[in-house]
């Protein structure tokens, strides 16, 4: 039974098997009576708003408040049309979807700069003016808002039915599609790109996802979906005002569905609605009572007490309760049950020890992984054209880059050139400019003069993301993996980012997970690994879109030796057999001069040494910079021996 | 003229108002990262309070504002051991639904206990100085008094104190915070008890010129989110500027367009500005960027 279930179709249609289950019995009991079925539809209400802020506010990380402004334009479009005698209720709908999608697409990028809180709160403030816009003129019917006259005859133009049963009908088949819906963007292609923004922003630019584009994809799409829930809404109760359409409490609810039930998962938002409107019941068989105020009263605590006690909601608390049975039951690694951990609540995993002993012993076979790997990374729908070099030879070309941050010139024109398939090191006392140039490259920050070409055209003025698809890989000083995601989907997702296709971008990844060694934890999410493991995990995920331009930031900090020297084995290997060019930054000399090919030094900004390693460890002005110029003494003979206690410190400071 | 002066009087004195219990609100969302909906609330608490103490027990409200800072103390230092003890500055969502949970309670608590019927303190209410054409309400301008002597202490505590520089050193890096010695969660609990003490404080002195209504926290909360993102997260001072900025905004466009717009104009102003320049008015705040 449990090997039945852990099956993927299976695990797939249960869900919506027990979903289905439930919405027939809830409409069997909406069957009952009016009052049954108001219930219901009221329950349907919160579950396709649920389910709309989900999309954004889970998948996308950005937690909306404000969504209430498209359930509000969902509500008016139609019942501004049906009072005012100017078009039907359908194509009332149709206008308040079409607003709605666009006006989150163009918010969402308008407000891409801001954070979580301030996004959520400068959302809610525009629902509350509309919801004070709304209620000032005639139009839409002041403070008491529009009242739909009661349907006489089923009508689809009319989007119209005769009694709340029928609705309920209606509504538990928008619930089922908003369920197939949100299961859709999960495992899409779109989905994986979207969660990966959401986990790091800039390391998805990095790897190729256009963040900002994903995200008000996202955004239009929960819209789209809440403006649903607002035509179903002021359909089935013939009744809309501002309060209801953009305030407070309408807000609340929606929330509170997602909260209760599991932000970012798929039947989360659809279990909590369900509670949300069995807490409306608990409302009115209770009402009458002398205090008005308890009830809703109970709601806020229960409210809180989920929160405090079910951290991820229901959803969470269910999938950690799986989790643990499944650990105690099976103490070795199981990656059909790790990869699904990848959602809201990723354990750590133990994964550590195995891949060492992997990394020693698995050299034998690294020859037949090669070729594959190889075949792999040259197919031509991957590796961006052929890893061609401009006019000068260069791959990457830095041309007299500067940079300010207000009164401080982090970089003074700085000029770089990498080879194809060279690896170049950069090295300098810290503040010397380094990750601000890596940066600059990447695009993370603009120039305030300079070029950056790459394969000879000009890149310096694209996003991020384009130049990631064009063939440049990053890693970040400090590890930017997608902390929710597997290391599979991690090294998959520049290749997703791509276009390429799921089978494909797996057999890639899979070959560059096994190069990396760390086929043993592959199903693991990255949050339980070892840094030395997320170093891996970030190397092969910078490569696996067929970059030929790879910029390492001190990817052997915190590492012992032997894992450094592991590193640097891949670096050389990646290098030498599949053509990658690489610039890396690092401290300890004694780690990059066996991996390196040539050597550039930079100091305030500046490039002040440039060449072999021998030449550049014997520069005086190198010296001078690492040692200060106080302890000028002999040359150093043995550059690994000498250079390696520089680590990267100035003199005196 | 005199129209507009007499609107320029009473927007700074509503707005200094609003000052005190958004730097409350500032300086919970910039230490803990609490978007703490339920801060209007606590100043509803207060205005009831003061109610209470007058109709009940008889004491005016000198009398009341010192006997309800202890007290005030307690009830936040509690709320906030059951409530948000524990929950950390990662899960912002979760403090947020909190909040929310608390701020429905209290309001519904304050409709059992009080219905819905607006309830107003007797004597300062009408009175008040007058000069030239002009009039300057004597209620109002206690609560202005008191706000800028509270906001002046604040600011004092924080820049020349110990608590001060350990609340500062938390909001730039809780680890090295307390790797420094500093007790972070001491800093949180005080943090949050000076809001909340902040927030009710507000409402004893404002319930002398406005009523108090079980659901009149939500407009207060508004203001303060308002005042706290235009002046900037995390900077005080440029929420208490961009607070008395919000009064006379409301103050004017409820003299010269209609009462009836005033929020509409004060939450425009609010997108704009937050859209043009997500630091805050002045540029100071922090957090605000991703």
């Amino acid at each position: 039974m449990s090997a039945l279930l852990r099956s993927g179709p299976v695990r797939t249609i249960t869900p919506f098997l027990v979903l289905l289950i439930f919405l027939l019995a809830a409409l069997q009991w909406a069957h009952e009576g009016v009052y049954e079925a108001t219930i219901v539809v009221s329950a349907v209400g919160f579950a396709l708003l649920a389910a709309g802020l989900n999309i954004i506010g889970g998948f996308g990380g950005r937690l909306a408040f404000g969504n209430t402004i498209f359930f509000g334009v969902g509500a008016f479009a139609p019942a501004l049309g049906v009072t005012h005698h100017w078009y039907s209720a359908l194509t009332g709908m149709v206008i308040g979807v079409v607003i709605s999608a666009i006006a989150a697409f163009i918010l969402s990028k308008v407000l891409w700069r801001l954070a979580g809180l301030l996004f959520a709160l400068v959302t809610f403030a525009m629902s509350i003016m509309l919801q004070e816009l709304v209620s000032l003129g005639n139009t839409f019917g002041g403070p008491q808002g529009l009242q739909e006259p009661l349907a006489t005859k089923t009508s689809i133009t009319g989007l119209a039915l005769l009694s709340n049963y029928d609705y309920a009908v209606v509504g538990v088949v928008l619930v089922f599609l908003a369920a197939v819906l949100t299961w859709w963007v999960r495992r899409s292609r779109f989905g994986q790109q979207l969660l990966a923004s959401r986990d790091d922003r800039i390391a998805a630019e990095a790897n190729g996802v256009n963040a900002s584009q994903v995200t008000a994809y996202a955004w239009a799409l929960s819209a789209a979906v809440t403006a649903i829930a607002g035509t179903y809404f002021v359909q089935a109760n013939a009744f809309i005002d501002s309060t209801t359409a953009f305030g407070l409490n309408t807000g609340v609810n929606m929330i509170a569905s997602n909260i209760i039930g599991g932000l970012g998962t798929v039947f989360g938002p659809f279990i909590g609605a369900g509670l949300v409107g069995a807490g409306l019941l608990l409302n009115r068989l209770s009402s009458g009572a002398s205090l008005p105020g308890l009830n809703e009263l109970v709601y806020g605590a229960a409210l809180i007490l989920v929160v405090r006690l079910a951290p991820g909601g229901i959803v969470g608390v269910w999938h950690s309760a799986v989790q643990a049975i499944a650990a105690r039951r099976r103490p070795a690694h199981d990656p059909a049950t790790a990869e699904e951990a990848g959602t809201g609540t990723a354990t750590p995993a133990a994964g550590a020890d195995g891949v060492t002993a992997a990394g020693l012993t698995g050299a034998a076979s690294l020859a037949a992984e090669q070729a594959a790997l190889a075949g792999h990374l040259r197919s031509d729908g991957l590796s961006p054209e052929q890893s061609t070099a401009g006019e000068s030879g260069y791959l990457l070309e830095v041309i007299g880059v500067e940079k300010q941050f207000g009164g401080v010139r982090a970089l003074n024109g700085v000029t770089v050139g990498v080879r194809p398939s060279e690896v170049v090191g950069l090295v300098g006392p810290n503040g010397a400019g380094k990750s601000t140039l890596f940066n600059c490259i990447e695009g993370i920050e603009r120039l305030t003069a300079g070029e950056v070409k790459y394969q000879g055209g000009r890149i310096d003025r694209l996003p991020t993301h384009q130049r990631a698809r064009l063939g440049m890989g990053r890693t970040f000083q400090h590890v930017r993996l997608f902390r929710t995601m597997s290391v599979l989907a991690n090294v998959s997702m520049p290749l997703v980012a791509r276009g390429v296709g799921r089978t494909e971008s797996l057999a890639v990844a899979t070959d560059l997970i096994r190069f990396a060694r760390l086929e043993e934890v592959s199903a693991e999410p990255v949050s339980g690994l070892s840094v030395v493991h997320q170093r891996r995990v970030e190397l092969a995920r910078a490569v696996a879109g067929g970059s030929t331009m790879v910029l390492l930031d001190e990817v052997m900090t915190g590492l012992a030796d032997e894992e450094a020297t592991e590193i640097g084995g891949l670096i050389r290997t990646l290098s030498t057999e599949f053509g990658v060019a690489f610039l890396v930054v690092e401290h300890v000399m004694g780690r990059l001069v066996p991996v390196v090919d040539r050597l550039v030094v930079m100091d305030f900004g500046r490039v002040i040494a440039e060449g072999s390693t021998e030449e550049v460890l014997a520069d005086a002005r190198v010296r001078e910079a690492y040692l200060g110029a106080g302890a000028l003494g002999e040359a150093p003979q043995a550059p690994e021996d000498t250079a390696a206690e520089a680590t990267g410190k100035r003199g005196p400071e | 003229m005199t129209t507009f002066i007499q609107s320029l009087i009473l927007g700074i004195l509503a707005g200094a108002v609003y000052g005190l219990f958004s730097i409350g609100l500032s300086l919970s969302f910039g230490v803990l990262r609490l978007v703490n909906f339920a801060h209007g609330d606590f100043v509803m608490v207060g205005m009831y309070l003061a109610y209470v103490a007058e109709h009940t027990w008889g004491l005016p409200l000198a009398a009341v504002l010192p006997l309800s800072i202890i007290p005030a103390a307690l009830v936040a230092y509690l709320v906030y051991i059951v409530f948000f003890h524990g929950t950390g500055r990662q899960a912002e969502h979760d403090q947020l639904i909190i909040s929310l949970g608390i701020s429905i309670i209290l309001e519904n608590a304050a409709l059992d206990i009080f219905g819905d019927t607006a309830r107003s303190l007797n004597p300062l209410t009408i009175s008040s100085f007058r000069f030239g054409g002009l009039y300057v309400p004597k209620a109002e301008l206690l609560a202005f008094i008191l706000s800028i002597i509270l906001v002046g202490a604040i600011d004092l505590v924080l820049s020349r104190t110990g608590f001060g520089r350990a609340v500062r050193a938390v909001v730039a890096n809780r680890a090295v915070a307390e790797l420094a010695g500093v007790r972070s969660s001491r800093v949180f609990t005080l943090t949050f008890v000076i809001s909340i003490v902040l927030a009710i404080v507000a409402g004893i002195v404002i319930v002398g010129y406005l009523p108090a209504t079980p659901d009149v926290g939500s407009n207060f909360v508004l203001i303060g989110f308002i005042a706290v993102l235009l002046g900037g997260t995390g900077d005080l001072r440029g929420t208490f500027a961009a607070a008395v900025i919000v009064g006379l905004t409301e103050s004017l466009v409820s003299i010269y367009w209609a009462p009836s717009v005033q929020d509409v104009v004060a939450y425009g102003l609010f997108v704009v500005i937050a859209m043009t320049r997500p630091r805050g008015l002045f540029g100071r705040g922090v957090g605000a960027i991703a």
